[in-house]
């Protein structure tokens, strides 16, 4: 193999482990899980779409922020007192808005925000193919 | 001249947009919290009945370097008559009281968030943060980060001038 196609292979190799699901282990501790199991799980499936305020990307799940660890148990002091996972959603989405979510609705205001890459892809490749065109002729 | 001016035209568009973003994503107004009702409140020294507006509550705590540096702000409040609730996140009372005796305490009242509850109720990402609230029981300015001079003279002090009318 040439030096050019390894390159090109690392380069494939490396994209490809963009889609692998994130090695981040969870980081509640064992003092925080509920006894009983069903509102545990409940405390996980919630807190895999929480995102942690203070540290971007990660969930509350993921992080060992003070933040995420208070948030962790007060997601579970909530669903002892009998909260659904909606109300709980609810009461932090109205704290911290929709940022709050990993993922976040797509609403009639944010339409732009989620068509605008495709639309900035077709006007580069309108261009783009613009200039091409001219520079062939 | 032309043909080197196009040639800069997608850089202008980007450093426009980097500024643009850059203003916006650094403003310390923070929406979320506005116009609502005070969240709850149950400190030790402090609860939800004891915050009487127009007033400022101020999240601190001894171990936060920003909120030192604008204390001397939040004593200039208090010295014009604005009540500030203070509200110590996650601090030891040692620490807290050493740091109010070391730096003059402006609060009305304070209450200690120990468990951080009081923090994630009001929506807060950091310390310092600090709030306009008015003599209804509503959130009416909600500010993340530190206080600068400006933000007192054009932003809070307006605000509780026109609150306390």
């Amino acid at each position: 193999m040439t030096t050019a196609s390894h390159i090109v292979a690392l380069l494939v190799g490396a994209m490809l482990l963009c889609f692998l699901p994130s090695l981040t282990h969870a980081f509640v501790n064992p003092d925080e899980q509920l006894s009983n199991p069903v509102l545990e799980q409940r405390a996980r499936d919630i807190s895999k779409d929480i995102r942690c305020p203070v540290c971007g990307g990660q969930t509350i799940e993921g992080s060992n922020a003070d933040v995420a660890r208070d948030l962790r148990l007060l997601i579970r002091e909530r669903l002892i007192e009998g909260d659904t996972n909606e109300e709980i959603i609810d009461y932090l989405r109205a704290r911290y808005g929709d940022e709050i979510l990993m993922n976040p609705p797509m609403l009639r205001s944010t339409t732009l925000l989620w068509l605008g890459p495709f639309l900035v892809f077709m006007l580069g490749g309108t261009i783009a193919g613009h200039f091409i065109r001219k520079a062939q002729k | 001249m032309t043909k080197n001016f196009t040639n800069f035209v997608p850089l202008i568009v980007f450093l426009a947009l980097v500024i643009a973003f850059a203003a916006l994503l650094l403003r310390p107004e923070k929406a979320e919290m506005i116009s609502k009702p005070l969240p709850a409140l149950s400190l030790e020294g402090l609860k939800a009945e004891d915050l009487k507006g127009p007033a400022v509550v101020n999240f601190f705590a001894s171990w936060c370097t920003p909120c030192r540096a604008e204390h001397s702000l939040l004593i200039e409040l208090a010295e014009n008559d604005v009540p500030i609730y203070g509200i110590a996140y996650k601090d030891k009372k040692a620490d807290m009281k050493r740091y109010l005796e070391d730096l003059g305490n402006p609060y009305t009242k304070i209450g200690a968030d120990i468990k951080g509850r009081a923090f994630i109720d009001w929506g807060l990402t950091g310390v310092p943060e600090s709030f306009v609230i008015d003599g209804e029981g509503r959130i009416r300015y909600h500010h993340g980060g530190v206080l600068l001079p400006e933000d007192i003279k054009h932003t809070i002090l307006p605000l509780i001038k026109e609150l306390s009318k």
